[in-house]
């Protein structure tokens, strides 16, 4: 029991069946109070589906979520009192606007403080219809109906989808102010350079799976880019053959290496040899879960 | 749950406004046309004779008298076209107050929200409900100022009785209709199954008309006891009818509501 007030979020054995997909399928992890909480995946992973078992939109098949101490089924009205969540995707009515939701979620949850600094910080104009309003602007208004009521946990599912990079930086800033306010936040991203930005811990999901539960540092190691060089002449490419760096493929005129973690050796290397174009990729998220889930297991 | 009722009301106000006009103007239409209907009574009654009896009985008409004002309006207003937009204001309500906000996603703004799911449920229950009291006394007590206004005849009583007897129709139409909804995540869906089932009974209603072998039928059909000639002319509603509307309004609002707190509401 003390290991659950503990934990302002816990997660055990979550299963959650539509007909004979395994959306969910055995998900245990933990959040403590004040931490980034990451829930990372590709897209179809289920980190929407144990959201929505969080959010008591859905009743898992099987298994136990907790927060704030409290049942998330039997007690979800109280919990929601106390937790400002943004779906993924924005759904809001097309036909209301930005004002008539913010009015709205007053009238039920109370009146904001913050509210009128939300939509300054977001240069959001809420007497727009919803239905005339860009991604990037629902994906606004989203935020602010989920923080306006300075909630104790806050569920986020994709936060930065359909943002430009300069409010996907006032996303990640407004995140960390509310963590410094003693707010819990539990975000779900596809996207792993996000989480490392922005999360104190990971949980990685995938086919409905637990893959980990990681401390960022250590996910940091599991980083992995793809590299193409191309040489001013022949090179031989058993020199790359560093640690961490495979060979994927030799070109007439170059090399496509895999590198896993640090990337300064292969660059050493490189220096080395006469190179007239270099392009790097980080490794998409699928490439990491084969090369660092799949292939441990 | 009041600002999820008052939200709901008011995103349906168009419609409401629109369907009170309508019932008020079909009124105002079938009354503007009863003085020469009455002037032509005789002729047209002789020329009732002239049709099958079962047919008459099919659609109403078999105790048209065109020189009485409720007669004349039973059959040709509150047998038919009173239905049909009290079916459509209702089925379009219920299919957009509980499967279009979960095939739109935008339900998850109000689960999301500190209040139970029953107190959504019926916070949506009760806005429609507004919505039948409005239309019902929209579209028949003011029959009456109508009908002053165009100086004809008419009993008030019967109208009364007609409201009590619309009121419980609509209420088992506009319940089953909700059950369809919360079923249902898709709004053409539950448009479907409750206009479906509406048309079967209408139908099975004729039929049972029709032949006497398959009259037993009528039992089925919310038809049978919507009967605006008894409610008008002879200020009757049948026993069995009140228990029939109001059964299925009540059987379909808890199978609702304790649906709705169950079911897996997910886009």
């Amino acid at each position: 029991m003390s290991e659950l007030i503990m934990s302002v979020i816990e997660v055990k054995n979550l299963k959650k069946y539509f007909g004979s997909t395994k959306a969910v399928d055995g998900v245990s992890f933990s959040v403590e109070k004040g931490e980034i909480f990451g829930f990372l995946g590709p897209n179809g992973a289920g980190k929407t589906t144990a959201i929505r078992c969080m959010m008591d939109f859905i009743r898992p098949d099987s298994g136990r979520i907790s927060i704030l101490g409290k049942d998330a089924q039997s007690q979800s009205v109280a919990l929601k009192a106390k937790i400002g969540y943004l779906v993924s995707g924005i759904y809001l009515n097309d036909y209301w606007t930005g004002l008539d939701h913010i009015k709205f979620v007053e009238q039920i949850r109370g009146k904001s403080k913050i509210v009128r600094d939300l939509v300054k910080e977001f240069s959001y104009n809420p007497r727009i219809k919803v239905r005339s309003l860009s991604t990037g602007n629902k994906q606004k208004l989203g935020l602010i109906l989920a923080l306006m009521n300075e909630p104790e946990i806050l569920i986020l599912d994709e936060p930065t989808a359909g943002l430009d990079p300069i409010l996907q930086n006032s996303v990640y800033r407004i995140t960390r102010d509310f963590q410094k306010k003693g707010c819990t936040v539990f975000m779900s991203s596809h996207n792993l350079p996000e989480v490392e930005k922005i999360c104190d811990r990971v949980a990685i999901i995938k086919d409905g799976k637990m893959a980990d539960v990681e401390k960022i540092s250590n996910l940091k190691d599991k980083k992995m880019h793809n590299v193409a060089v191309y040489f001013n002449g022949p090179v031989d490419a058993d020199k790359f053959k560093l640690k961490g760096v495979e060979i994927v493929e030799q070109m007439p005129d170059g090399v496509n290496f895999k590198v896993k973690g640090d990337i300064n050796p292969i660059f050493d290397e490189l220096a080395k040899h006469s190179v007239k174009n270099v392009e790097i990729s980080g490794a998409t998220l699928e490439e990491i879960f084969l090369e660092f889930y799949q292939k441990e297991k | 749950m009041f600002a999820i009722f008052w939200r709901t009301v008011r995103d349906r106000k168009i419609s409401l406004i629109i369907y009170s006009i309508l019932g008020i103007l079909l009124l105002a239409m079938y009354l503007s046309f009863f003085p020469a209907i009455q002037e032509q009574a005789q002729s047209l009654q002789e020329l009732m004779k002239s049709y099958p009896e079962s047919f008459l009985k099919a659609f109403g008409m078999e105790d048209m008298i065109f020189n009485n004002l409720e007669s004349y309006l039973s059959t040709e207003q509150f047998s038919f076209m009173w239905p049909l937009l009290m079916i459509l204001l209702l089925v379009s309500f219920s299919g957009s107050a509980i499967a279009r906000e979960i095939e739109r996603g935008t339900a998850e703004i109000l689960l999301a929200l500190p209040v139970s799911r029953l107190k959504i449920f019926f916070a949506k229950y009760f806005a429609g409900f507004f919505n039948l009291i409005v239309f019902v006394l929209a579209s028949i007590p003011s029959t009456i100022l109508l009908a002053k206004l165009y100086g004809v005849e008419y009993k008030s009583e019967g109208y009364i009785i007609m409201s009590l007897l619309g009121f419980m129709f609509a209420l088992a139409t506009y319940s089953f209709s909700m059950l369809m909804s919360v079923l249902f995540s898709e709004k053409g869906k539950v448009y479907f199954a409750s206009a479906g089932l509406i048309v079967i009974m209408y139908v099975l209603n004729i039929i049972s008309s029709l032949k006497d072998s398959v009259s037993d039928l009528k039992y089925f059909s919310f038809f049978y006891y919507f009967n605006a000639g008894d409610a008008l002319v002879r200020n009757h509603i049948d026993h069995f009818a009140y228990w029939i509307f109001l059964g299925v309004a009540v059987l379909s609002t808890v199978l609702a509501a304790v649906w709705f707190s169950r079911r897996d509401i997910a886009v």
